[in-house]
């Protein structure tokens, strides 16, 4: 292509990158190190309202010539970052002298510091992605393996099926799975039912974890199956051919050629997983709706629940921008460095 | 009901909403128990109604962590002779001894609820009672009616309604007042003359005569109704206006999603009111109320 | 037909078994869904589950037609065919641009090789 046209091919993406992603990116940084709120004054008022009159003494916005309510804007540097992380209290909870047995004392050392919202959240974060992202891809090939012995008539339902917790949407997908564990649902009573006893799901942050994590091995499967799927219908026949006359095994087929040829599409899925993790909002929301003991959050939700302060929750938007950053890294790197031994 | 502060009207206030008690009157009547006034004898009472509904958990409020969770605290808080904030300003005070004792009161009635409860809200607690899975509960009095619609209830009938218990004894029931009223914006591109036409005739002398068991209406012509009388005793009884302050609403956050910590057992009352104190003080600080 | 030829024995019972629980757990909570969107909230959470229950179409005309449910949906659908016109006609030009220049790669690279 004429270095000429180059330009004008790629203006119209470059245009909506910059307006749709790069300039609320540099918004959200300047939110980052400011903060406004309106100037109160407590005013002793009459209030009537159900089912009384009563005096009281209530804080109100003052007002300025104009009858707008005050607003102070300031630039706070790093405050911001420092009240969401909260680096005094950390180290105080981390520096703290402990009794007991050093499992207790372990603990303790874990405990504290998690109960600080954002630290918490970042507890749970790197545990969804390391947890699921193996057993997706796991599964997924396991799938694709599967359905690629499938013949005729069963693989279309097959693959249509599997499909399913992929494409439908996530709250609804997670409220199919939550209705099934609450109190006395098929769930519960099929487990129940197998001898496992009662089973809370839903009793505390530690026991929800599991259907959180097992909700999003269902939701991510798919995707994992279908990409691999794909990849196995653009195996070279001429390979396996030559494997076989090799007279190689069908694990050893399994091993060098196939997953040789699926090696690109593990990192491609790895990657795409690992930006999806950290965007995981709607199962918090519909299994939980809220922290609880030991704190079962999730980057995305705790910046939505940062006391509708955008100052703040624009401070944790960039933390997790360059948390997730820290996890891509390697995969990036080891993606570049195989790009460019080609 | 014109709703105004210091002269300025803001809002038509029409139906009242609270918590109260649920109980199951087949039951309650085969144990023998009478209606329980204060958490005490919730707590005795539970105590005796255990396997009665096939659980062992005969008891049900929302407790999901978060909204929820905050407003039971705030109730139980407040009818304990607790306080929020130092009056007059928005200095917190709810980590005292009152709010300690208050979780303890928490924990102790979560044993008699489903192990589930920090994750279940007031649908799901309604639906407990309406499939008969709980003998008695605290939840909103909107939710009475649809305790005897066989389309939706296992117990048409059975279960009755009563002021919220009390914390401590011959005091206000342990529950907040709250009024759902109609506002206008200016900027609404309708026409407002119509707008405030059509709402009144929603509310007309009509509609809360023969609506009586759909809401509890604000007008002096509403007809009382088997759900409503419980509302109007919890109102004689004093109970208190939900708060309304604006830092309130960092306070009742901070609440919900700290306690929870307590209950689950992970650490001691104090701690769990003192982290929510600090995350107040921080949110308050950021808005200028502090 | 597999690419890759006919495992032995235990890897097909696995696949085979895997692939049917699989397809249970992914088709059954919507099975479940749709079973309770056509019953009576009294039969629906019933304790314990009910298999068979009466059929109310109530619901459904409850949330198209009092609930404008369908203006939801053409919501919903305004943006996704909206976002699927607008994005690669915006996209689709730098596409064409990275594939051509991508085309003179393995000449490079291949030169760059030579090279060293």
């Amino acid at each position: 292509m004429p270095t000429r046209t180059f330009p004008g091919f790629v203006a119209p993406s470059l245009a909506a990158m910059v307006l749709l992603i790069a300039l609320p990116l540099l918004g959200v940084g300047w939110l980052a190190f400011h903060n406004a709120y309106l100037v109160m004054e407590v005013v002793e008022v009459e209030t009537r309202s159900p089912p009384e009159v009563k005096v009281e003494r209530v804080p109100r916005a003052v007002l300025d010539a104009e009858g707008r309510p005050l607003r102070v804007w300031e630039r706070v540097g790093g405050r911001n970052f420092v009240n969401i992380t909260d680096p005094e209290r950390a180290w105080a909870a981390l520096s703290a002298p402990r009794t007991g047995s050093l499992g207790e004392r372990l603990r303790a050392v874990w405990a504290e510091p998690i109960a600080i919202d954002f630290w918490g959240a970042l507890e749970f974060t790197p545990l969804y992605v390391l947890a699921t992202t193996p057993a997706i891809l796991l599964l997924g090939l396991g799938l694709a393996l599967a359905v690629d012995r499938t013949a005729g008539l069963l693989e279309g339902p097959s693959i249509f099926l599997s499909l399913l917790p992929f494409i439908v949407t996530p709250v609804v997908g997670a409220l199919s799975i939550k209705w099934l564990f609450l109190d006395d649902a098929v769930a519960s009573v099929a487990l129940e039912a197998a001898g496992l006893g009662k089973i809370y799901f839903l009793k505390n942050a530690l026991a929800l974890r599991l259907p959180i994590l097992l909700y999003g091995i269902w939701h991510a499967a798919p995707f994992a199956f279908v990409v691999f799927h794909a990849g196995l219908q653009t195996l070279p026949k001429e390979s396996i051919e030559a494997a076989l006359v090799d007279g190689a095994s069908w694990g050893q087929r399994l091993r060098h050629v196939v997953l040789a040829h699926l090696a690109p599409l593990v990192t491609f899925v790895t990657l795409i997983h690992v930006m999806d993790a950290y965007r995981v909002l709607e199962p918090i929301l519909v299994f939980s709706g809220g922290h609880l003991a030991d704190s079962l959050q999730h980057l995305t939700y705790y910046i939505l629940n940062t006391e509708q302060n955008y100052f703040t929750a624009s401070a944790s938007a960039l933390s997790t921008i360059a948390g997730v950053l820290v996890l891509l890294v390697p995969i990036l790197v080891r993606a570049w460095r195989a790009e460019a031994s080609r | 009901m014109l709703v105004d502060q210091g002269g300025w009207i803001y809002a038509i206030a029409f139906v009242t909403n609270l918590q109260h008690f649920f109980y199951r009157k087949d039951l309650f009547e085969q144990a023998g128990l009478g209606v329980p006034t204060t958490y005490a004898e919730v707590l005795a009472v539970a105590e005796r109604l255990r396997g009665a509904v096939g659980t062992e958990t005969p008891y049900g409020a929302a407790f999901k962590v978060g909204w929820d969770l905050g407003t039971e605290f705030t109730n139980l808080h407040l009818a304990a002779g607790g306080r929020l904030f130092e009056p007059g300003t928005a200095e917190p005070v709810f980590n005292g001894e009152t709010g300690a004792a208050t979780l303890e009161l928490m924990k102790r009635l979560l044993a008699h609820m489903s192990p589930n409860a920090p994750s279940l809200a007031t649908g799901d607690v309604t639906a407990a009672i309406q499939q008969g899975r709980i003998a008695m509960g605290t939840l909103w009095a909107s939710r009475a009616e649809a305790m005897d619609d066989p389309a939706v209830s296992e117990v048409v009938g059975e279960i009755g309604f009563a002021p919220a218990p009390a914390v401590l004894p011959g005091g206000p029931p342990a529950s907040t007042l709250f009024w759902d009223a109609f506002v206008v914006p200016k900027t609404t591109r309708a026409d407002r003359e119509t707008v405030f036409q059509e709402l009144m005739a929603g509310l007309s002398e009509e509609t809360v005569r023969t609506g009586g068991d759909l809401a509890d209406w604000i007008r002096s012509a509403a007809v009382p109704s088997r759900c409503s009388e419980a509302v109007a005793a919890s109102i004689r009884a004093e109970t208190p206006s939900f708060p309304t302050q604006p830092f309130f609403a960092l306070a009742h956050g901070v609440i919900g999603r700290n306690i929870g910590d307590f209950l689950a057992g992970g650490e001691s009352a104090k701690k769990s009111l003192d982290d929510a104190v600090a995350d107040y003080r921080k949110a308050a600080e950021e808005q200028g109320f502090l | 037909m597999s690419p890759l030829g006919r495992p032995p024995a235990s890897v097909r019972a696995i696949l085979v078994g895997g692939l049917l629980v699989w397809l249970v757990l992914a088709g059954f909570p919507f099975l479940w869904m749709a079973a309770i969107s056509l019953r009576q909230p009294v039969d629906a959470f019933a304790v314990p589950p009910k298999l068979l229950a009466p059929v109310t179409l109530a619901h459904y005309a409850q949330i198209w037609l009092a609930d404008r449910f369908w203006l939801e949906f053409l919501n919903s659908a305004i943006v996704t065919v909206g976002s699927l016109g607008v994005s690669p006609a915006s996209r689709s030009p730098a596409t064409t641009a990275g594939s051509a220049s991508g085309s003179c790669s393995p000449t490079t690279s291949s030169r760059s090789r030579a090279g060293s």
